[in-house]
């Protein structure tokens, strides 16, 4: 009897595959063998699994660090210096010798004990990195296991099922190189979910911890798009499935040979389809390499925030006006929207002392952060001016609320472009200049917006919490508070009519611009551009041609009676 | 037996962790030296010896005092060494 699994969220693509466990629970596992062993023997055993798992991690490092991901690289050096840490090995040797604990059981309650010192330390900075002690954990029970569970291992069948993943592992994955993901954990938005999908590869994510009970190996059946996982299929189950990956492959390839064709309704009224890129863990050039090749004609945003993460000081201009430069190129005259620096105190960063806050989503964020540390803003300001002279480039600013936000970013665009004039330093001094429409408060005041403000994009992900009141990351809310509830669609519509008004262009940026059953209806609201994960652009480009704009329009105006 | 002693402040603005903490760690083990450090500005930590994980839960932060002791034939040599990395700021230009 199949069992099913339905999560909250993932990337499209259906899969066939087999469950491949990742998780530090696996530990529990302890061999009759391994009871009877004497401290001499387990200590030994303890002891070359922390070679072993140190060597692993160093050539893990060593392949990133020669890939240019010097970041990702750092993190796993730290990790091969915790599985080696006294602080593991005298705590283990003490339960070993002393309180006669076999082996894999030492090491679980040293990692769980080690975890909690860390969940109580004053330092939000610090209390995060309790997940590096669960992720060195598992490492040095992979290694005892001697068995895989290190993505080296990974057979293209695979499905990892996991709770859920940190971004230095998924810095490790690679396309073709697993099946898809499955996790217990996690919302639409999670790092899983959207690195999935910049990936191309097939996931569900917020499945429940029932899904952490398939054994590994057991077969499996994926299904991104419905956030699908089917364990234990029957025969006719399977042909079925089998039936709807060769649809979906037709699909692919009728989308294929759609692919240089610009993106616009049956009677040619154009939409620009453009991707997202700027995942954590991830070459932005490699994420650009895929936005082309899936037919993008733009990006409509670059998140910026991977630069900041997972590091002790901020990019400096230099470093930043090299990434940003880079990417112009590499889009070769195409339009890029470039977004500001979008991060809180969800996101400590230990070079800024950032004050914890009881609801970080609502604190001091985005521009605001931006503004308590202007020198930050300055960099990446001039950083940006100076790459818009290689191409089409736009700025975005984020979490804007008020008028006097978008004043703000406006007067600091000015300083910058003039620092920039009084050193004798190349820049293009007016690039456009626009924002996010991601507050309720900006939804309802594009009019007021649209006089400072050369274009308009809608990041749904925010608009859809802050309208709805419901947590991004939350698993169990996501259901219920979809990003197209009528409240957040009438809301984008009043966005879209201001901007008519006011003669400025305005997309959306958010998940629901790449939904294709959402995107018809986005357009038919007034939305011109529409950018998303490169892996949704066919599927959504294919979905516009099946409406006029006088259908889209229809569509609209029925989903926004609710 | 030597031993040695000594009481510095931090000032690298990420404190004693991440890479700083790397960095510190990979210094002292050089020595045949036994080296324990104290955070004197975080009342509740006691003396402990110098690892990764160590450091982190010490939580070290830019400001706080430290006292670091050292025990060996190389004693004084591994103080100095590692003073000069606090002083310098492991380093980095910060």
């Amino acid at each position: 009897m199949a069992r099913q699994y339905q999560g909250v969220g993932g990337a499209p693509g259906i899969v066939i595959g087999r469950v491949f466990r990742y998780a530090f629970s696996a530990a529990a596992e302890q061999s009759a063998e391994a009871e009877k062993e004497d401290a001499a023997a387990a200590l030994e055993r303890f002891a070359t699994a922390q070679q072993t798992a140190a060597d692993y991690l160093r050539t893990l490092e060593q392949q990133l660090r020669s890939e240019g991901r010097a970041t990702e690289a750092a993190i796993l050096d730290t990790q091969a210096l915790f599985v080696e840490d006294i602080a593991i090995s005298d705590e283990v040797t003490r339960r070993v010798q002393d309180e006669h604990e076999p082996l894999e059981q030492a090491l679980a309650a040293t990692i769980s004990q080690l975890h909690l010192s860390f969940e109580n330390i004053d330092d939000s900075y610090l209390r995060e990195r309790a997940a590096d002690i669960d992720a060195a954990g598992h490492a040095l029970f992979a290694a005892l296991r001697g068995t895989i569970t290190h993505f080296d291992n990974l057979t293209p069948d695979a499905i990892i099922v996991a709770d859920d993943l940190t971004p230095a592992e998924t810095a490790t994955l690679r396309a073709g190189a697993v099946a898809g993901f499955a996790t217990a954990h996690g919302g639409p938005t999670s790092h899983t979910a959207i690195l999935a999908r910049s990936l191309g590869i097939p996931a569900a994510v917020g499945l429940g911890d029932a899904v952490l009970e398939l054994a590994h190996g057991t077969e499996v059946i994926l299904d991104g798009s419905q956030a699908l996982l089917i364990a234990g299929p029957d025969a006719a189950e399977r042909a079925q499935w089998q039936q709807r990956i060769a649809e979906q492959q037709a699909a692919q390839q009728r989308q294929q040979a759609l692919r240089i064709q610009p993106g616009q309704t049956a009677d040619g009224q154009p939409v620009a389809l453009w991707a997202n890129i700027g995942s954590p863990g991830q070459s932005h050039l490699d994420e650009i390499r895929v936005a082309l090749d899936n037919g993008a004609e733009g990006i409509g945003l670059f998140r910026t925030e991977f630069l900041f993460l997972n590091r002790d000081a901020p990019p400096d201009e230099e470093e930043q006006y090299q990434v940003y430069r880079s990417t112009l190129e590499a889009m070769g005259g195409r339009t890029v929207v470039i977004r500001t620096l979008d991060i809180g105190g969800d996101k400590p960063l230990p070079y800024l002392k950032l004050p914890s806050e009881a609801n970080p989503f609502l604190g001091i964020r985005g521009l605001r952060l931006c503004m308590r540390h202007p020198d930050l803003f300055q960099a990446q300001l001039r950083a940006l001016l100076r790459a818009a002279v290689h191409g089409d480039l736009w700025i975005m600013l984020p979490m804007i609320a008020t008028p006097a936000d978008l004043a703000w970013g406006r007067e600091q665009l000015r300083a910058a472009a003039h620092s920039l004039t009084a050193e004798g330093i190349e820049h293009r001094p007016d690039p456009p200049l626009g924002i996010m429409i991601e507050t309720p408060a900006a939804a309802v005041t594009v009019d007021l917006l649209a006089r400072d403000a050369a274009f308009l994009s809608v990041g749904s992900n925010d608009l859809t919490q802050y309208t709805l009141a419901a947590d991004r990351g939350s698993a169990e809310l996501a259901a219920d508070y979809a990003h197209d509830a009528t409240g957040v669609l009438r809301l984008i519509h009043q966005a879209a009519s201001a901007a008519a008004q006011a003669g400025i262009s305005i997309g959306v940026c958010g998940d629901l611009g790449g939904v294709p059953a959402v995107a018809p209806l986005l357009v038919g609201m007034g939305i011109s551009k529409l950018s998303m994960a490169p892996a949704l652009l066919p599927a959504v480009k294919e979905r516009l041609l099946a409406f006029t704009l006088e259908e889209a329009r229809q569509a609209a105006q029925a989903a926004l009676k609710g | 037996m030597i031993m040695a002693e000594t009481t510095l402040t931090v000032t690298h603005p990420v404190g004693l962790h991440a890479r700083p903490a790397a960095v510190f760690y990979r210094a002292a083990r050089q020595f045949q030296s036994r080296i324990t450090i104290q955070n004197l500005s975080r009342p509740g930590t006691g003396e402990v010896q110098v690892s990764p994980i160590i450091l982190m839960q010490i939580a070290v932060q830019q400001g706080h005092e430290i006292c670091l002791r050292a025990e060996g034939e190389d004693a004084a040599a591994a103080l100095a060494a590692l003073t000069q990395l606090v002083e310098n700021n492991f380093g980095e230009d910060v």
